[in-house]
């Protein structure tokens, strides 16, 4: 298990997140290399569905991201991402996996260094779970 | 007043009469002229762009980074260059210098020497052929001397026009400017045929409304001072070289290391104010280089963690501008840079091969010295080079300090001394990027006024179609971003590995993707394949989709059948040490992009009416001005001031700085523009509620319900109350500056024994709350307290810096001095103390210079306190749901490029709404808003983004789910043919896609973010790799 390297999907908005990634490349912050971000408009149109089809096909873990509650750039998509991940934890559970694999984070635009951190954390935390049960099977 | 009737029949009342001039003139093609040129024809301007150099691009595409973001500089202003270049309204002349110019305002003729490049612009495509066999190699300027070219060269590899250029001076073929074939190896090697002796010098002749100067800056060869030992040591650079220095595409890579041996540094000091605020060279004040200096301490810190030690010599930290003072910290506790008040001496070579700064210590008022191994000058920006030919071209002034004149800056910061010819940016003295583009903005505003109805407005093409079924037809594009990505991923076997990926037509790599050039060569490649789709696989899709979503269209390629792998931000730059790794993720990225692609649909351009008309909030000197620039442009514009008076704090104010007119008198002048030009006025007035959308807004203003095409927030800020500090509130002879213009405008002349102690920063850059900078106070108090020693006050400053940046500001600062205003300089951390009885009767505070406690006399004291957001400003940035920062002031777009917009379209930011400034600074700001809604509402019609939401009606249960949810209000439950469904007003959608996901039957499309193209993404990431 040694060399064990998660696949992760990450899933950030436009406006806070993916501009935050982009910061923490700018100021050349290094974090692992395990996450593949898509790009949303806004934290509140990732669905469950989307995040239980990544742990389907193995994803060891599922990053979500979006602006701080009450700096949603479209007002309360934020809030609603908040209630939808809750949501899907509840359905990552049933499918056998430990609901930690799924993590919601705010970022804003400005917060590089907290975007590192937390995809470096995140990364670790999964380590520790270890490989996806689903992905084993396979 | 039946204001619908008045505003079709009365127009514009004050416009100049247009004249004859077709177009506007702009020279300088750096940032400033730039932006000038995109505002311009945006509002429908013909621009003829003039620069001095082979390219435009300017000071900024030097630039490593911009502050406080850290952004990288090319990559903001790339996108720009390559907007200019491509706009069908601008015409560049580069290489080319304005040599007369004749006429009256509105009628200028103008001549335009476009100086022999030896090379055909039509014919060279910059392969760079001809300059490997060139053997003659000199410094380039563009790499301030630190990197090589040869005499037939692009200035760097973004350059646009991307076309070589002969160097006269340095060619073998040019003896003293006579040419004389002795070499022909560029020639016979240019597979083009574009290189040719023959072509000739030509003046071209334009007739133009106004004219736009913005020629910016060049920064001082510090060599005349000696005693720093540049040009002596090689390893004490300048700022601008050392900014090169730190840039990925620079000389160096980007590593920082000492030109003497090429070893890292251990120890590098920054020294401010070389030869600026320095009576023998320039006695202004730079403006920029403080904060410039921590930008370049932090950044060498990340590039180069082994160096150790950051010495940062200084006299006064002008950190002024929003987020400087937290930056200029933040390089303290963050970076550790150590921050010596303090001017060497002098700096030498000493006997151990290091450096030695000499300086006196301030902590003990001793000489003292630091070895370091690097040393960067703060060297004064002074006016760039030609400045005064240009001056008698243009029959034109400059000033005292070598800056193009302002003929009035109070009434018109923009105007130069002849009517009609207008100066921004850095052109009228130093300036950082956001006030230089507002600036540019303001320029249109005055520019556009003198145009009248001679504009050329473009029909949209409507975007290209494509049959959705067609096969994808993928073409993918990698980026090497320099060294930036290609240092890192192997973007050459990305672009190969993308080759094999399905649906995939075409795939290469790029040195530029940005690049113009490489424009033109996707263009090819989409024509030449045939490709339906466009994947970039470079730097990130929140700044660069545009540029390429315009080559998508003008190819014949929905611009939304694109899509952008993000392989430099969130890829090599935080991979850097694991490339591999990095590779893969880069290739994952692609797959998925590529995977995205193939479902992408095209979308249609959507647009909407706009109703030519504005409402400024708030009467203030901010917003007089902008209803004026806006009311000349023939638009219906309505002022709304809450108060019974218009003019704000300006009624409040004796005389002003820095041309110490009276501050009746330019209100009572400013009222006078306003009234001719036809705005109307609401005092005593509020808004009640805003609706609707870009173009489209319906206000409810004093029980009227208008309707309003741009809505400008000029609602100021109000002077912070200092209760309980400094013995405010305690002592009833301790009140703020602005009670203080009060006194002075009563006084005719002081009791000479009166002794007036001026207090700086109070409640503003504080370790909690107030943490920035109020910007003008220490000019006020420079101003304050120069005026009460003329007539006849004792008057002492207290202050933690002198924070004069502006043009003046070093003059009041240094007359104040000869006048005997006694300037005190407290530590940040210990406090000033007032004592007495009733009345405040001494001032204590401890002495930075002397050193010592100190205890004065008073019979008044003066607190400078900050501005805070006006009370209105929290209120309504709910009402109209946009951001405000923790300061409690309006967020911009941009930090740099975006300081007049807010991030709703259609809303526009002036004035100390979004944080304190001076007069002619918010005078700018308005002036530049009323270009930005001039543009906006000029062609009648904005473009909507298309991405919304849509329905498939005959899955909608009309269960109202997303009728709840929408903070936008755009679902409507709508009953058709005894059907109910939903129906998405798309003007009203912003496209968040939270309906999509919230939707239980599926019949929401989030249209340009589906769950087949994300579950596509996801689906590919999984899949088995063959």
């Amino acid at each position: 298990m040694a060399d064990f390297e998660p696949r992760i999907v990450a899933f950030a908005c436009n406006w806070c997140s993916y501009a935050g990634a982009d910061l923490a490349g700018v100021s050349r912050l290094q974090y692992p290399p395990n996450i593949r971000t898509i790009r949303v408009m806004c934290s509140g149109r990732v669905t469950p569905g989307w995040i239980l089809r990544a742990f389907e096909h193995g994803a060891d873990g599922v990053y979500v991201s979006g602006c701080h509650i009450g700096d949603c750039h479209y007002a309360f998509g934020n809030k609603m991402a908040e209630k939808q991940v809750a949501l899907a934890k509840k359905l990552v559970e049933q499918l056998g996996l430990e609901p930690d694999r799924l993590h919601l984070e705010w970022v804003s635009a400005s917060e590089g260094q907290k975007f590192a951190d937390s995809v470096t954390g995140f990364v670790e935390r999964i380590k520790s779970l270890g490989e996806s049960p689903i992905r084993r099977k396979d | 007043m039946a204001d619908k009737e008045e505003r079709q029949d009365s127009p514009a009342v004050d416009c100049p009469a247009a004249g004859t001039g077709k177009g506007i003139l702009v020279i300088g093609g750096g940032v400033t002229g730039i932006q000038a040129a995109l505002d311009l024809t945006r509002a429908g301007a013909q621009v003829y762009l003039v620069e001095k150099t082979p390219s435009v691009g300017g000071r900024m595409a030097q630039l490593d980074k911009t502050l406080p973001t850290n952004d990288c500089s090319i990559c903001i202003l790339s996108p720009l260059l390559v907007e200019a270049l491509r706009n069908p309204n601008i015409r560049l002349l580069s290489y080319s210098e304005v040599v007369g110019l004749e006429g009256t305002p509105g009628s200028y003729h103008a001549k335009v020497l476009r100086k022999a490049r030896y090379v055909s612009e039509e014919t060279c495509v910059g392969c760079g052929i001809c300059a490997k066999p060139c053997p003659v190699t000199v410094p380039n300027e563009f790499e301030m001397g630190l990197g090589d070219r040869k005499a037939i060269y692009v200035p760097f590899q973004q350059a646009a026009p991307l076309v070589y250029t002969v160097d006269t001076e340095n060619c073998l073929n040019f003896k003293n400017g006579t040419f004389e074939q002795v070499c022909d190896k560029c020639v016979s090697k240019c597979p083009r045929g574009a290189i040719s002796f023959d072509l000739k010098e030509e003046i071209v002749e334009i007739d133009v409304a106004a004219v736009l100067v913005a020629t910016g800056f060049d920064e001082m060869n510090p060599r005349p001072l000696r005693n720093l030992s540049y040009g002596d040591i090689p390893d004490v650079l300048t700022g601008m070289e050392f900014e090169r220095m730190l840039n990925a595409s620079g000389p160096t890579t980007g590593h920082v290391v000492k030109r003497s041996d090429g070893e890292i540094p251990e120890s590098i000091a920054f020294v401010q104010c070389v030869g600026s605020r320095d009576e023998r060279y320039n006695s202004f004040c730079s403006r920029v280089c403080c904060v410039y200096s921590v930008k370049q301490c932090i950044v060498a810190k990340d590039h180069e963690p082994k160096v150790k030690d950051f010495h940062y010599f200084y006299r006064d930290m002008r950190a002024y501008g929003r987020g400087f003072e937290e930056f200029y910290l933040r390089g303290k506790n963050e970076t550790g840079v150590n921050y010596i008040r303090s001017s060497p001496s002098s700096i030498q070579k000493n006997g151990n091969g290091r450096i030695a700064v000499h300086y006196e210590d301030p902590e003990t008022a001793r000489p003292a010295s630091i070895d370091v191994d690097m040393v960067i000058l703060s060297c004064a920006m002074i006016p760039s080079a030609g400045t005064e030919d240009l001056a008698k071209a243009l029959g034109i002034e400059v000033g005292a300090d070598g800056y193009f004149k302002i003929e009035d800056p109070l009434r018109d910061p923009l105007t130069s001394t002849r009517e009609g010819v207008l100066i921004c940016g850095c052109a009228s003295g130093p300036k950082d990027i956001p006030d230089s583009v507002a600036q540019a903005s303001a320029a249109c505003a005055k520019a556009l006024a003198y145009l009248g109805d001679n504009k050329v407005i473009a029909e949209e093409e409507p975007l290209p179609e494509h049959d959705p079924d067609e096969e994808p037809r993928i073409g993918v594009f990698i980026c090497h971003c320099g060294l930036n990505i290609a240092g890192v991923v192997d973007s050459k076997g990305v672009a190969k590995y993308a080759k094999t990926l399905p649906g995939v037509a075409y795939a290469t790599d790029n040195l530029y993707t940005c690049s113009d050039d490489t424009q033109k060569k996707i263009y090819n490649w989409i024509k030449k394949h045939n490709l339906n789709r466009v994947v970039v696989a470079a730097c990130t899709p929140r700044t660069h989709e545009p540029i390429f979503r315009q080559t998508c269209a003008e190819a014949g390629v929905n611009p939304y059948m694109f899509d952008m792998a993000n392989i430099r931000d969130q890829c090599s730059w935080v991979h850097a040490d694991v490339p591999e790794d990095a590779t893969e993720k880069a290739k994952d990225l692609v797959r998925m992009a590529v995977s995205r692609a193939q479902l992408l649909r095209p979308l249609p351009r959507k647009t909407v009416e706009v109703d030519k008309s504005a409402l400024v909030i708030g009467g203030g000197i901010s917003g007089i001005q902008c209803a004026i620039d806006t009311a000349r442009q023939g638009i219906k514009t309505y002022l709304v001031e809450k108060t019974a008076a218009l003019g704000g704090q300006l009624n409040n104010l004796d005389r002003l700085f820095p041309s110490n007119q009276s501050a009746s008198e330019l209100l009572e002048a400013k009222l006078e523009d306003l009234k001719k030009a036809g705005v109307e006025v609401m005092t005593s007035t509020e808004v009640e509620s805003v609706d609707g959308f870009v173009g489209n807004f319906e206000v409810k203003v004093g029980g009227r319900d208008l309707k309003i095409g741009a809505l400008i927030l000029a609602t100021g800020g109000q002077i912070l109350d200092p209760e309980g500090k400094v013995g405010y509130g305690k002592f009833k002879n301790v009140i703020t500056s602005n009670d203080f213009e009060k006194v002075l405008k009563e006084t005719e002349t002081f009791d000479g024994d009166k002794q007036i102690v001026f207090v700086q920063c109070v409640g503003s850059r504080q370790t909690e709350g107030y943490t920035g900078c109020s910007r003008y106070c220490c000019h006020v108090s420079l101003k304050q307290a120069g005026a009460a020693v003329k007539k006849g006050a004792k008057a002492a400053i207290i202050h933690r810096d002198v924070r004069a940046f502006t043009r003046d500001g070093e003059a009041l600062y240094r007359d104040a001095r000869r006048d005997g205003v006694h300037f005190i300089r407290r530590p940040d951390d210990r406090e000033v103390d007032v004592k007495g009885n009733g009345t405040a009767e001494s001032v204590s505070v401890f002495d930075q210079t002397l050193l010592s406690d100190l205890k004065l006399d008073c019979d008044l004291v003066v607190l400078a306190v900050p501005l805070v957001a006006s009370p209105t400003a929290a209120p309504l940035a709910e009402m109209l749901r946009i951001p405000m920062g923790l300061d409690g002031f309006y967020l911009e777009k941009h930090v740099k490029l975006g300081p007049l917009e807010t991030n709703t379209e259609g809303i526009f930011l002036c004035g100390c709404s979004q944080y304190p400034k001076d007069i002619p600074d918010s005078l700018a700001q308005a002036s530049g808003v009323a270009a930005k809604v001039g543009a906006l509402l000029s062609k009648g019609f904005v473009n909507l983004d298309p991405t919304t939401a849509s329905v498939r009606t005959e899955l909608c249960r009309a269960c109202g789910t997303c009728v709840e949810i929408c903070e936008y209000n755009a679902p409507n439950m709508v009953e058709k043919d005894g059907k109910t469904y939903v129906e998405i007003n798309e003007a009203l959608c912003k496209g968040c896609g939270t309906c999509a996901s919230h939707c239980p039957t599926g019949a929401i499309v989030a249209r340009h973010f589906t769950d087949g193209q994300v579950e596509a993404m996801i689906d590919i990431l999984f899949a088995e790799q063959t």
